[in-house]
């Protein structure tokens, strides 16, 4: 029987090795999701490393600006407080705004929830500038983090989680290749869906006739996904048509650098379209399925 | 004073020692924890010294033990790097595992046909197994997004640097177990 396995091990290595190619390319090319406890384990043995690497750099930088480059700090300081005087002021009537517009969701009965539960991250590590583009977060499922969840910066969306692991989660990028998101123009509330490309710049498919020039900014629709609507995505930088002049097709430039950014905000918000059939078929069907789909037979 | 050198040097060799890859070849434990140092130095600290993946540890790595090891054995440990290296970011999956996989098969059909105890063998075979994954790596980018060549011309320009590395890689890894592989030519390959 082992000899038998000696015999013929190269040729079933050749035979996997020559039909591989055609599976790998039959395939959308997406990412490994839902990865079970066992596929991560690697990773979670690299995670120690990398946030130990993380910090020591990140220490060691802020160590630098702190103590060696002073200059300019107390003028820094009196306009930082006087700005944060105004914010404050500013604050109190935002709260007032904000329980004003949740009175009017309350009486209009509005599906989205203002109110969601954040979890704030720090970003560890990125990938290289590739069409495949994703950033490891410090925060994972003992944060009660799932996949499909919404990452969001200040300035914009940033991304959705691809993948948990106990105290770090990756995130897909906007500018992924694979990334797909149902956006809206601002300006004239035209829906589209955009796609990630390289360079750090998504794409967005429109009509031709669609009203659209450089500039407006293209915000999230709230039709499908987790995102809620409303959120910056990025303007539009150049418009173009495709070789059939049936599509204009909108290059946007996200707002968020991602190469510079240092922290994200986690929405923990969940796909709706998701949570109906989960409360319709129940929540143990639904996991089993999602399981089966994510397991390595399929 | 001289102690205090002679303990650097032993730390030294002893970091040495973990980091590069050995003959004869050493328990399958050993390999796999070697490996997946390897890799957590290429993904965690690599990545974000040269950013545009311009150090590549593993495929080096790998190489040596494709060719040093069992093909079974070397088929487990190529299984651990790709599943590792497709994990950490958004890559498609089965990029690694498909041509390492390639790598691996040509390497064991032509083993018996090549003269190990030279040099110039081992450096081909790491720059060969580099190039194909670097062209493997840009042929899936150019299917998943054509545009990618026209905005990232300092990335292909770095990938020269990345066959640069495995070609500096493969001599280190030659010249640190040169001794072993002047003794045996088979490293223990009886199949």
């Amino acid at each position: 029987m082992f000899g038998f396995k000696k015999k013929h091990f190269r040729l079933v290595m050749g035979i996997a090795a020559a039909v591989m190619p055609f599976v790998f390319f039959a395939t959308p090319l997406s990412p490994w999701q839902n990865s079970g406890r066992v596929l991560m384990l690697t990773q979670e043995f690299i995670y120690p490393l990398e946030y130990l690497w993380h910090t020591v750099g990140h220490r060691g930088h802020e160590l630098l600006s702190t103590y060696a480059v002073l200059v300019g700090t107390a003028q820094e300081n009196v306009q930082l407080k006087k700005e944060n005087f105004l914010l404050r002021t500013r604050m109190i009537d935002y709260e007032h705004q904000l329980q004003e517009a949740n009175r009017l969701r309350e009486m209009l009965k509005f599906s989205q929830v203002s109110s969601r539960e954040i979890t704030v991250a720090e970003v560890v590590g990125s990938t290289s500038p590739t069409p495949f583009q994703s950033i490891r977060i410090s925060r994972g499922s003992n944060e009660q983090l799932r996949v499909g969840m919404p990452v969001i910066a200040p300035q914009g969306v940033v991304g959705k989680i691809l993948r948990v692991g106990y105290a770090f989660a990756d995130v897909q990028l906007l500018v992924d290749s694979n990334f797909h998101l149902d956006v809206m123009v601002e300006r004239t509330r035209i829906r589209g869906v955009l796609k990630g490309l390289s360079d750090s710049r998504c794409r967005l498919l429109l009509h031709r006739r669609a009203d659209i020039k450089i500039g407006d900014v293209i915000v999230t629709s709230g039709m499908s996904g987790s995102f809620p609507k409303g959120l910056v995505v990025g303007a539009v930088v150049r418009i173009s048509y495709d070789s059939d002049n049936v599509a204009q097709v909108v290059t946007l430039s996200p707002q968020v650098d991602y190469h510079r950014i240092e922290e994200v905000v986690v929405m923990h918000a969940v796909d709706p379209s998701v949570e109906t059939i989960k409360e319709t078929v129940g929540e143990a069907w639904m996991e089993d399925v999602i399981s089966r789909r994510s397991s390595p037979a399929h | 004073m001289r102690r205090n050198s002679s303990q650097k040097t032993s730390l030294w060799s002893w970091a040495l020692g973990i980091l590069l890859p050995s003959l004869p070849s050493p328990r399958f434990g050993v390999d796999v924890l070697r490996l997946l140092l390897i890799l957590a130095l290429d993904l965690a600290i690599g990545s974000t010294i040269f950013p545009h993946h311009l150090m590549d540890l593993t495929t080096a790595w790998l190489s040596f033990l494709f060719i040093s090891r069992p093909p079974l054995r070397a088929l487990l440990l190529l299984i651990l790097a790709a599943v590792t290296l497709e994990e950490h970011g958004a890559l498609p999956a089965g990029i690694y595992g498909c041509s390492y996989l390639i790598a691996l098969t040509v390497i064991s059909i032509l083993r018996k046909q090549i003269a190990w105890r030279n040099y110039f063998p081992w450096l081909v075979t790491t720059a060969l197994v580099q190039g194909w994954i670097i062209c493997f790596e840009l042929f899936v980018f150019y299917l998943k997004d054509s545009s990618f060549f026209a905005y990232n011309i300092s990335y292909l320009l770095g990938q020269s640097l990345r066959l640069g590395s495995a070609a500096v890689l493969a001599t280190i890894f030659y010249l640190s177990n040169s001794k072993a592989i002047g003794e045996d030519q088979t490293f223990g390959i009886t199949s």
